[in-house]
């Protein structure tokens, strides 16, 4: 069965500098699927400058990978009819960072709603596109009457990041990209909407790619977490094990440093170890700050090593482990590994 | 709300009494702060938590006096230790910048100036104090600075676009400490760092505090950094203070009904549960707002929330909140 989206060994190079070049890798040999059978919702999680963003612009052709590709359906996307890009178009659908910057602050916020719906033939009426966008509104949970005919200014950050919510599952895609959708809502809103993206997985099957910061939320609503250092996948799997068992020492640190909303559960710094250098060698990029660095940690990199049936991770200290190409881990990413039942209400 | 909260003392380092501040946009007046109250003691760290618009970082700048039109302070007093800082002209309350009272700013990426090496910066806090000393002196301090945020010597020599995200917030918490203040008050310091170097700064802030004696008020939205990092905690909520009281009894016996609620928001490490946020949201500052200003996204509220503010109710270990759940008895401080 081909797979809906898959990215397969991704890289992206940017270059800076007119006289003396210098070459960032913002994103090396990355492979991620999204199957058809099970919509699921895969984290990638990652410190800034991880490679995060740049993962999610290739995914939605913002930006052309500098190799690697991106199949649809299983063919690549840079070769698609007029038909099925705009059906790929359709399929995937972006939920971005900022709520503030999306909008066009002249128009009432109807215009990002029923331009889409216009243009992917959404209800043959204009009557019928009403009714769909008041309908997603209410998935969204928003209020139309509230929300319909006011301009951006008039509404809160988390009624706008709503409204992309809504217009993303106006056009009814079967996968939904959201760089960061709650990194600038408040707490107490946080909650709702990842409940409502979770929901629209539940009873829509719609997949979802999460990216994002933040472990914790990635952890609440995902079935696989990857970890990104560096342009990198440093350990990829299911979320629970992933969290509650972290194999790579960089996994290791990202969790011991979550600040706990518990007063006695103290950080734990054992992990950590400051250093500022720049990783220039060819071994782990990890290696300058890693607590447990052995000595061909300098000069080899470490490959993808199979932790368990559904976990990796790429570090030297599980050499005795078989390796695993990062397209097969990719596919040991593809079920379902909790149930959602008892979290959607 | 009525006041039956003065805590003023001359042992506390911070009292902030019944702070009222405003801004005028056009025709309206938004009440960003409305009557806020809260001390801080000697070497205490005391947390403001609130969402965007909730009145914490209009509640700083005050406290900074850096409140500047279309804002204006309508109400209260400022004491730095027993002393009534709001009256003072600027000119007098510049001499106690830095040195009695320092600032950790939010976006440590625009505090410095970007065409001025950090070691110039950091040096020019000495003179306006009454620190005359000469150029060695001086280098040395600024390298000691340096190294108490474990950051290298040489960084003097560098300008701001040179140092990562994580090295300028070192570079602000040197300035902030350097003249050893009485009280350093920092505005989400970490909110635009990653959670690695987060937890190192916060270590660096704690350890140079506990070695200059200083207070801590920190403001952010951030409940796990607060749950790690403060003494107490005060939850502000529509430009007023719902709820004062230590950081554990704020996490474990929550009184207010949007401290619990926002506490119950909060996604958790350890298990997957479930997600509740608060529906609805708050309500618009630039009307007067007339009974308890949580009454409309309450669900524990009862029929004369909607009328009636509520008022303080305190209890002897400081801990004071204002709902008249509690004030009727139906839940106990």
């Amino acid at each position: 069965m081909t797979n809906l989206l898959e990215a397969t060994n991704v890289s992206k190079t940017f270059s800076t500098g007119l006289i003396r070049k210098s070459i960032n890798h913002a994103l090396t040999d990355v492979s991620l699927a999204m199957g058809k059978r099970d919509p699921t919702i895969l984290a990638v999680a990652g410190e800034s400058g991880s490679g995060k963003t740049t993962l999610a612009r290739i995914l939605l052709d913002m930006t052309r990978p500098t190799s690697g590709e991106v199949f649809y359906n299983g063919s690549s996307i840079y070769g698609l009819s007029n038909q099925d890009y705009t059906s790929y178009r359709r399929d995937v659908q972006a939920v971005f960072q900022d709520p503030f910057e999306v909008y066009n602050p002249f128009y009432k916020v109807d215009t990002v709603l029923k331009t889409p719906a216009k243009k992917f033939g959404i209800g043959e009426t204009e009557r019928q596109r009403q009714l769909a966008i008041e309908e997603a509104l209410d998935l969204a949970g928003l209020r139309p009457d509230e929300t319909l005919g006011r301009y951006p200014h008039q509404l809160s950050g988390g009624q706008r990041q709503r409204i992309m919510v809504a217009r993303a599952i106006l056009i009814k895609p079967r996968l939904i990209i959201a760089d960061e959708p709650v990194s600038m809502v408040d707490a107490s809103l946080r909650a709702t909407i990842l409940k409502t993206l979770l929901d629209l997985n539940h009873k829509f099957g719609i997949s979802m790619i999460y990216i994002t910061h933040d472990l914790t939320t990635a952890f609440q609503i995902s079935d696989h977490i990857a970890i990104l250092y560096q342009g990198k996948i440093a350990e990829a799997g299911n979320a629970e094990r992933v969290i509650k068992d972290p194999s790579h020492p960089y996994t290791q640190l990202l969790i011991n440093s979550i600040p706990k909303a518990i007063p006695n559960a103290k950080w734990d710094s054992s992990s950590n170890k400051v250093d500022s250098a720049v990783h220039h060698g060819n071994g782990c990029s990890f290696q300058p700050r890693c607590v447990k660095a052995m000595e061909k940690c300098v000069n080899n990199e470490p490959p993808l090593y199979q932790i368990m049936d559904d976990k990796a991770a790429k570090c030297f200290l599980y050499d005795k482990l078989p390796i695993i190409d990062n397209r097969d881990l990719s596919k040991i990413m593809l079920k379902k590994t909790f149930d959602r039942e008892k979290f959607v209400r | 709300m009525k006041h039956n909260v003065d805590r003023k003392s001359k042992d506390n380092i911070l009292d902030v009494h019944g702070l009222s501040v405003v801004y005028d946009i056009g025709d309206s007046v938004i009440n960003a702060v409305t009557d806020v109250s809260f001390s801080v003691g000697k070497s205490e760290k005391v947390g403001l938590v609130g969402e965007s618009g909730s009145g914490k970082s209009t509640t700083i700048l005050a406290i900074l006096k850096l409140i500047n039109s279309p804002g204006r302070i309508t109400g209260g007093s400022i004491s730095l230790s027993g002393e009534d800082v709001s009256k003072f002209s600027e000119n007098d309350f510049r001499k106690i910048r830095f040195k009695d009272i320092s600032f950790i700013p939010q976006g440590a990426m625009n505090a410095l100036n970007p065409v001025m090496k950090i070691g110039e910066q950091i040096g020019d806090l000495f003179h306006p104090h009454g620190f005359l000393i000469n150029k060695q002196e001086k280098y040395q301090r600024i390298k000691e600075a340096l190294n108490s945020v474990n950051l290298e010597s040489e960084v003097a020599n560098l300008y701001p676009h040179e140092l990562s995200g994580g090295m300028k917030q070192r570079v602000c918490i040197a300035m902030a400490t350097i003249l050893s203040p009485k009280l350093i008050i920092a505005d989400e310091p970490t909110s635009a760092l990653d959670v690695v170097v987060q937890m190192q700064v916060f270590e660096t802030l704690e350890e140079l505090r506990q070695k200059i004696g200083a207070s801590v008020l920190i403001v952010g939205h951030d409940m796990g950094v607060m749950a790690q990092f403060t003494d107490k905690i005060g939850v502000m909520y529509a430009g007023e203070l719902v709820e004062f009281n230590d950081t554990a009894g704020i996490f474990n016996s929550p009184l207010h009904p949007y401290t619990a609620r926002l506490i119950k928001s909060l996604p958790s490490i350890d298990n997957r549960g479930d997600l509740v946020g608060i529906p609805g949201i708050p309500p618009s500052l630039s009307e007067p707002i007339i009974g308890c200003s949580f009454a409309a996204r309450c669900s524990v509220k009862l029929d004369l929330c909607d009328s009636l503010k509520p008022d303080y109710v305190l209890n002897d270990s400081g801990h004071y909140v204002a709902c008249h759940l509690v004030s009727n008895g139906l839940s106990k401080p």
